[in-house]
């Protein structure tokens, strides 16, 4: 018996949607999307049992940087959802800001599925092989 | 590629990297050696064993060595070895020894000693000064690559985490190199695990403490393995821990040694050397 996570993945581009939404489904996780930090927010009014965040940076409308300062000035989602970025923006310094803003863990883009089965280990999510 | 071909090959391997190939793995000689026919702008494969017919040590011989290895590896690789090192193993060690001195023994392009490096780093104020690791290869493309410790953003993303990202690695155009503290931490040198001599050449500044010798045994036949592991056995403490990979187990070996289960780790503790 396994329990069935929720996973929200956050990503202006639909393709990018689909591959997150295609690994995550395969390893078990029930997903729900958001294609920007706005409708993220709304997402996150809905799905409150969220365990996993898959959250872009640069977007049209709320960016992910935004919506992540947005979620963990929320007490009740201070440390839950994890969020790992998911994200071109490939520097030091950027990597530095989604910490301190409370991220856990950070892709940088190109990601394939095993990439993101290793980064779910690294913020505690044991990963069931499929 | 002819029988009498293949033979000489696989004797070839056995012989100078303890590559132990079945009859059934022609194919595979075939396709890693067709790099080899084109970088050295030869006729064929039959070219290349007559080149190493005529000379067993030449760039060539070493290159045919280099693309037959399997270099795959990764940082943290199955984690809890590390686990064990820095909950268990160094809090021991470093209590009856100043100085911890450990080998990584098939180190490949260097992910394994690094990460010893990082996990000891974090146990201590004074790593750079008490801890000696020490990454050898038969691969010298591998180990130079270990050597300047300059990984590509998808190696930084597999076993790594983002937080010794950021705190051991800095920025190189679009690759991450390890800091200057870990390289400090860490020396390579190639060194061949069948060789006597070679073993014995390894420079350390003692014996060692803790030896990782994982995912390498497996291409060795049943006695190179017990052959290699007494080898490393001359050049470690007694009571000291060898990490072998997961389906790596220690057979009729002339060294002694005890199974122990520390933490999730399964290792081998050194009871008398060969
Ligand atoms: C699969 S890698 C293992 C790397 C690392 N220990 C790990 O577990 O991830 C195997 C390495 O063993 C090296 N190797 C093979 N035969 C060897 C020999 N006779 N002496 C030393 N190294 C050897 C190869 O060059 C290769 O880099």
């Amino acid at each position: 018996m396994s329990i069935v996570r929720k996973v929200m993945v956050v990503d202006d581009a639909r393709v990018v949607r689909m591959a997150l939404r295609g690994i995550m489904k395969k390893m078990g996780w029930e997903v729900v999307e958001a294609a920007d930090g706005r409708e993220a927010v709304s997402q996150l009014e809905k799905n409150p049992d969220l365990s996993l965040i898959l959250l872009d940076w640069h977007m049209p409308e709320m960016n992910g940087y935004d919506f992540l300062v947005y979620l963990r000035s929320k007490p009740e989602f201070s440390e839950n959802p994890k969020v790992v970025m998911v994200t071109t923006e490939a520097s030091m310094p950027s990597m530095l800001q989604a910490l301190a803003a409370g991220a856990d863990e950070y892709i940088m883009k190109p990601f394939d599925a095993d990439m993101i089965a290793s980064k779910l280990e690294q913020v505690g999510i044991v990963v069931e092989a499929s | 590629m002819q029988q009498s071909t293949y033979d000489f090959l696989r004797d070839f391997l056995v012989r100078h990297s303890g590559l132990a190939l079945s009859e059934q793995k022609r194919y595979l000689v075939e396709t890693r050696l067709v790099k080899i026919v084109r970088d050295y702008e030869l006729a064929d494969i039959n070219a290349v064993v007559a080149e190493l017919r005529k000379n067993e040590k030449s760039k060539l011989a070493q290159d045919v060595i280099e693309s037959m290895t399997t270099n795959e590896t990764m940082f943290y690789r199955d984690k809890h070895p590390f686990e064990s090192l820095a909950e268990h193993i160094a809090p021991e060690m470093l209590e009856r020894h100043r100085q911890l001195r450990v080998w990584s023994a098939a180190c490949s392009r260097g992910q394994e000693p690094y990460t010893i490096a990082m996990v000891l780093d974090k146990l201590m104020p004074d790593s750079l000064r008490r801890c000696r690791i020490v990454g050898t290869d038969l691969d010298e493309v591998a180990l130079r690559y270990a050597d300047a410790g300059v990984y590509t953003q998808m190696e930084v993303q597999r076993g790594l985490g983002v937080r010794d990202l950021v705190q051991y690695f800095e920025q190189d155009n679009v690759n991450w190199k390890v800091h200057n503290k870990l390289r400090g931490m860490v020396k390579f040198q190639k060194l061949n695990l069948i060789d006597d001599a070679s073993v014995a050449s390894i420079r350390g500044e003692g014996e060692f403490h803790v030896v990782f010798c994982r995912n390498v045994l497996i291409y060795f036949s049943p006695e190179e393995r017990c052959r290699v592991i007494d080898r490393i056995s001359k050049r470690m403490v007694v009571g000291g821990y060898l990490f072998t990979g997961a389906t790596e187990v220690i057979g009729q070996t002339k060294s002694e040694w005890a199974p122990v289960k520390k933490g999730q780790s399964r290792l081998w503790q050194l009871l008398k050397s060969a």
